[in-house]
């Protein structure tokens, strides 16, 4: 069962203006539930605007993109942020943090707007915590970690919520290779968990694990690797 | 036409609200032609974006206008001092011809622009845009409407005649006079009464059956305003031949006039409302209406009791 699928996706930025760009060209693409997807190119060749595509962070010019059946390309916006929080977790290149709050407060931050008791999304970020070996720095700002705690706390307020898919937009940029290695493993393992798991990257190791699918991004187009 | 700051004030904000709801027009036209949820066009995705900004723009002025109408009402009241032989607002819209037009116009939109936002709720709920083009078609039928009162507002304010003396409430709603509400008038408070307790007691028996519930409350605004003018404003006032359903909109009988106008519209409204929101298949509630019903009918009830406490008679 298909969990992600592009249909005829174009995004062309600055649409109809003296700086039109395209970023994707009429992409089809489906994604099955469950597996681990690297979609690979250079800098700039449109893997970061196709991974927003799926998290509805933004919306196609052209196509629709659909996620576990829900057609997210019309999400109204105010439908989209209860989109991401029950469906996707997002690790972003550069953490995206929030600095001056903790690392419990960062974790805690897609739990504020649900329905449970603050004694259950307190358990819940505790077990992320836990989970990404990051509980014990758990009230210091995030501004005084390292990279690699910075790394964790992300990961783990990305997957805080169980989200079903995970969509991880060079992940490894910042990391040194021991950390990398780390993270690379967590993805692998939260594979095993039967998460879907799709990586934007142009990092070599990706290529050491046992992918589903492997994805060339150029410059727009999108050729199964 | 006089400058008064109010009567600038009115203009002002009608003119820019009704520049803003013009944009929402342009983009309404478009999106009730061509709006289609299914396909996957540039267009589409560009009517999308245009549907969020017309539905906000739209909703913000006409919210907007709704509480205009109850300054619009403020204003004509505060021109009676001005205007010779005007005590009230009465005295002002019989001014020239086009008052009556105005206010009838302005009444008959705060319904339709709550319609419309009522409408515009239901279809924030959906993810489909199930309402989206349906609401647009509105809005581009009531928006003719806007522009008529725009229009009347302007013909009003500007043939407005310091020289000429016009009729004070008195006379305009005086049971022998010569005016077209004579007729209605003349009709015995008691069966005025009367028929606005029955009427009452027969929307409150019939909030089971929504459409009923509605059509009830539509008959129910002309009653009310005839039921104030007849049975309840010379209660309201202490005096048994002051009928006039402006007065009570002054200082001394504070304010009181907003108070009964906001709550009949917004019973009225509620159940209009519901009616709308079964006929589009949504979730619907009649408890507001309701609520405002009877806190309406026991504000102005309030007023022949305590006559009647004060005085020991009626005055029917």
């Amino acid at each position: 069962m298909d969990i992600i699928v592009c249909e005829n996706v174009t995004k062309i930025y600055g649409y109809k203006t003296a700086k039109e760009h395209i970023a994707l060209k009429d992409v089809n693409l489906k994604i099955a539930k469950g597996s681990f997807v690297l979609l690979m190119g250079p800098s700039g060749s449109g893997k970061s605007t196709l991974l927003s595509l799926i998290a509805s962070l933004l919306r196609p010019t052209q196509g629709r993109v659909i996620v576990d059946g829900e057609v997210v390309s019309k999400l109204p916006d105010r439908f989209s942020a209860d989109f991401r929080r029950q469906k996707i977790g997002f690790i972003f290149q550069k953490f995206n943090l929030l600095e001056d709050l903790s690392v419990q407060e960062n974790v805690l931050v897609p739990l504020i707007v649900s329905d449970e008791s603050i004694k259950v999304i307190e358990e819940k970020a505790k077990r992320a915590m836990q989970r990404f070996a990051i509980d014990h720095k758990a009230l210091m700002p995030v501004r005084k970690l390292s990279g690699g705690e910075q790394q964790r706390c992300a990961i783990a307020r990305a997957l805080v919520n169980d989200p079903p898919i995970i969509l991880a937009d060079e992940p490894t940029a910042n990391l040194d290779d021991a950390l990398a290695r780390q993270l690379i493993a967590t993805l692998d393992e939260l594979k095993k968990e039967g998460k879907t798991i799709v990586v934007a990257t142009h990092d070599p190791r990706f290529l050491d694990l046992d992918v589903d699918a492997l994805y060339e991004v150029k410059e727009g187009n999108v050729y199964s690797a | 036409m006089y400058i008064l700051p109010e009567v600038l004030i009115n203009l002002f904000l009608d003119s820019l609200l009704n520049i803003f709801l013009f944009i929402a027009w342009i983009a309404g036209i478009r999106i009730a032609l061509f709006f289609d949820f299914n396909s996957d066009t540039p267009y589409q995705y560009a009517l999308l974006r245009q549907s969020y900004l017309a539905s906000t723009i739209a909703k913000f002025a006409l919210t907007f206008k709704i509480f205009l109408l109850f300054y619009l009402i403020y204003t004509l009241d505060k021109l009676s001092n001005l205007i010779p032989g005007a005590m009230c607002a009465a005295g002002v819209v019989s001014a020239n011809g086009y008052g009556v037009w105005l206010l009838s116009v302005k009444i008959v939109n705060i319904y339709l622009f709550a319609s419309w936002l009522a409408l515009h709720s239901f279809d924030m709920q959906r993810k489909d845009y199930a309402f989206t083009k349906k609401k647009f078609a509105f809005f581009v039928a009531i928006f003719p409407l806007v522009v008529a009162a725009w229009v009347l507002e302007f013909l009003f304010f500007n043939g407005l005649d310091v020289s000429k003396i016009v009729s004070c409430c008195g006379v305009l709603f005086a049971p022998l006079s010569h005016s077209a509400l004579a007729l209605v008038l003349q009709i015995d408070p008691k069966i005025v009464a009367a028929l606005f307790y029955l009427l009452f007691v027969a929307i409150v028996l019939s909030w089971r059956r929504v459409y009923l519930f509605a059509f009830l409350h539509i008959v129910f605004i002309f009653v009310a305003l005839l039921g104030i003018i007849v049975f309840f404003s010379p209660y309201i006032y202490e005096l048994p031949t002051h009928r006039c359903p402006f007065c009570l909109l002054q200082k001394e009988y504070y304010y009181i006039g907003y108070l009964i106008y906001a709550l009949l519209f917004l019973g009225t409204f509620s159940a209009i409302k519901a009616a709308i929101a079964k006929a589009l298949r949504e979730e619907f509630s009649v408890k507001m209406a309701l609520v405002f019903d009877i806190v309406f009918v026991a504000v102005l009830s309030y007023y022949p009791l305590v006559y009647y406490m004060k005085n020991g008679v009626w005055l029917l």
